[in-house]
């Protein structure tokens, strides 16, 4: 495939796609302009590199790898932001205070509480139903990781909410036999 | 809740409310991009007026400002050498241009231009790396030879970087008539310049003098005696690019002079180039062929040559140091021709390339010791004969220039071009790569060898409405170099132009590839479709 129609193929996934990027950017940043900033950095990245990505086939998961990182990144520069802030109260008063930005609705409450990376996990498997071997594509990691990752995360919310806590298991299990299946029919 | 806590979570993230604005931002963003893309492409990109020599000129150029690895195996490439003369000064850094101990050695053994070696003011100490490809084919003419030494020393001595900083007009050749009755405006041109950095490269221009040339970098200044601009009206150009490959960006002169002449290239002739310089100084000296490198760089003050090696030279640095800077040419010589060079010697000048006459013309007038011996020797092939008086030369030059570089013939999807030698020159067919428009059709139809080449392009109708054909533009996507050859492809696009005068793009299919073999000289030009 020539450079040209990778690229032209590239675009073409962003702009058919573009919701789904900008609900996961959403996600994890919680601001509806910080979304759409970080969703706009990591067009500028994959354009700009694009001849880096291998195949056709990659582009999907390198695309989402890259809102992914471009959200995380920006969840560490505000991180920092605020924590400068705090040394500045009167500052932060003024400005901080934009109900407008302030996510209508609470995403996943519990979820947001976990390790980044277990988040991750959650919400590519569950809200966007990647299978374990696309996370692991996206995530950059291997599938072992992910499934380790998600069993931890169903772990962790099903003490947070007990009740759900078998039902959590089995649903688990269910993800692994899947993914089991997956890999023998693709071997 | 118990019904599905990820399916309620899920469906909250399926909430996600999507602003409008998302739309219009991925719009811009890729637009945005597309655009500096395509400058960027464009920017190396030339209209296709010329013909196949025309793209490899291009190609060249780029690849001599773009690579070491390029700029090297371009020295071996007769065709190249016509074209294109890379400086390339080393360790630029912000104020000083770092000159090495070698190249300030190769200067005072250089002024071959006066009898004095020029002493630049040294720029700090660092090194240099020139490279270039020459043939200049340079009218030399006696009278002006022995001039030169005079005025451009005298030039040197006067020209401080506060006065040449004063000239802010790019040459052109109207300035010739504007200021006519001014002379000493014309005395030093300005070739070329980077604003942003603050570095000029000027030309000392007098009596048609076209030798000797200034460098300024902010307030200081170094001459060198390059040949700019013989045979060509193409200005020098300055760029600043990582032309060696180790990550840091030179600034690269690059001197334009000659035009592509025809030859074939042989084994033997991609040797000789380097050889040239050699056996015009040889040829001044004993005449002979068989000169020894060193002997070389002794005898002869190498203006260009010396230049020209460094590029190989930087892998041989450390015996260049020990020789002079012509020992430097010779060597490099040396190391493409090696054996052959006897031979060659022996025949004298006759052998020489019409490119290598040129050179030596040019030597001479730039060394202007030995100046009858090495117009002798500049026997164009075409003019053959030691017999030709120097003037002669001027005229007979443009014989050899551009664009009857190729003699193309079809093998079946291939079109393989030989380059002809210059004995054969008179009975050469010129063929070119044209592009043609065609109204009625709407297509564009490119051919090579007045043979259509490739199927004829339709362009969409409907955007085009409207618009008048202009050219098409043939860009250099990409080129590489391996053993075997030299090979570039570009992509190709029509331009059209609409009623506000505003230039309108269309890509075309159609890729070309062209290729250069250095093992038997052959030229093979073909169209690659996308995969």
């Amino acid at each position: 495939m020539s450079k040209k129609a990778l690229y032209d193929s590239l675009v073409k996934h962003i702009v058919e796609n573009q919701n789904q990027f900008y609900r996961a950017a959403f996600y994890y940043v919680k601001n509806r302009e910080a979304a759409l900033d970080v969703v706009q950095n990591a067009i500028c990245k994959a354009l700009e590199n694009y001849e880096k990505l291998q195949s056709e086939e990659a582009m999907a998961s390198w695309f989402y790898r890259i809102v992914i990182n471009e959200s995380l990144m920006y969840l560490r520069k505000e991180k920092k932001y605020i924590a400068w802030d705090e040394s500045d109260n009167d500052l932060l008063e003024g400005s901080y205070e934009e109900p407008a930005y302030e996510p209508k609705i609470e995403v996943v409450s519990k979820i947001s509480e976990l390790p980044t990376d277990m988040q991750i996990v959650i919400q590519l498997h569950f809200f966007e139903e990647k299978t374990l071997k696309e996370i692991a594509e996206i995530t950059d990691t291997n599938l072992n990781t992910v499934k380790s990752r998600l069993y931890a995360a169903c772990k962790k919310l099903g003490k947070e909410l007990e009740k759900e806590d078998e039902e959590l298991l089995t649903r688990y299990g269910k993800s692994l036999k899947k993914a089991e299946r997956e890999s023998r029919n693709e071997a | 809740m118990k019904h599905d806590y990820f399916q309620e979570e899920k469906l909250k993230y399926e909430e996600i409310e999507i602003p409008d604005e998302l739309l219009l931002m991925v719009r811009q963003t890729v637009a945005a991009d597309r655009r500096k893309k395509t400058a960027a492409w464009r920017n190396r990109m030339i209209k296709m007026a010329g013909s196949v020599a025309a793209i490899l000129l291009l190609c060249l150029t780029i690849g001599v400002n773009s690579s070491y690895a390029f700029a090297e195996t371009a020295v071996k490439i007769p065709v190249v050498k016509t074209v294109a003369k890379a400086v390339i000064v080393r360790s630029y850094k912000a104020d000083i241009i770092a000159l090495d101990e070698q190249n300030s050695k190769e200067k005072e053994e250089k002024p071959l231009m006066g009898q004095e070696a020029d002493e630049p003011e040294p720029f700090v100490s660092g090194n240099d790396t020139v490279s270039e490809n020459e043939v200049p084919e340079q009218p030399a003419q006696p009278e002006t030879t022995e001039e030169v030494p005079g005025g451009v020393e005298a030039w040197k001595a006067e020209m401080t970087a506060e006065k040449l900083r004063e000239i802010k007009e790019i040459y052109t050749p109207d300035m010739e008539e504007r200021y006519a009755d001014e002379p000493e405006k014309l005395r030093t041109i300005l070739l070329a310049e980077l604003p942003e950095k603050d570095i000029s490269l000027y030309g000392y221009h007098e009596n048609g003098v076209l030798t000797g040339t200034a460098l300024r970098v902010k307030d200081s200044c170094r001459y060198f005696d390059w040949n700019y601009m013989n045979g060509t009206k193409k200005l020098p150009d300055i760029s600043f690019a990582d032309a060696d490959g180790d990550g840091e960006e030179e600034l690269v002169v690059l001197l334009y002079n000659g035009e592509p002449q025809t030859k074939t290239i042989t084994r033997e002739d991609i040797e000789a180039p380097d050889k040239t310089a050699a056996e015009g100084s040889e040829a001044s000296e004993d005449g002979n062929g068989n000169i020894s490198n060193e002997a070389e760089a002794e005898t002869v003050p190498a203006q260009n040559t010396a230049v020209a090696e460094n590029i190989p030279e930087k892998k041989n640095t450390e015996t260049a140091a020990e020789n002079t800077s012509m020992s430097k040419t010779a060597e490099t010589a040396e190391n493409t021709t090696a054996g052959k060079e006897p031979d060659i010697a022996d025949d004298g000048r006759m052998k020489i390339s019409a490119q290598d006459a040129a050179e030596d013309g040019l030597e001479e007038t730039a060394s202007g010791d030995g100046s009858d011996e090495t117009a002798a020797k500049s026997d164009m092939p075409s003019v053959s004969g030691n017999d030709v008086s120097v003037s002669e030369k001027p005229q007979e030059a443009p014989k050899q220039q551009a664009g009857e570089l190729w003699l193309i013939s079809l093998k079946g999807e291939n079109w393989t071009a030989s380059v002809l030698s210059i004995n054969d020159y008179e009975s050469q067919i010129i063929h070119q790569l044209k592009a043609e428009y065609d109204e009625t059709a709407g297509a564009i139809q490119l051919y090579l060898m007045e043979e259509p080449f490739g199927k004829s392009e339709k362009l969409p109708e409907e955007e085009k409405d409207g618009l008048t054909y202009e050219a098409v533009n043939l860009a250099p996507e990409r080129e590489f170099i391996t053993e075997k050859g030299l090979f570039l492809h570009f992509r190709m696009e029509a331009v059209f132009v609409n009623a506000n005068g505003e230039e309108v793009f269309f890509p075309l299919s159609i890729k070309l590839k062209a290729e250069i073999c250095l093992e038997d000289g052959s030229l093979v030009v073909e169209n690659i479709k996308e995969r």
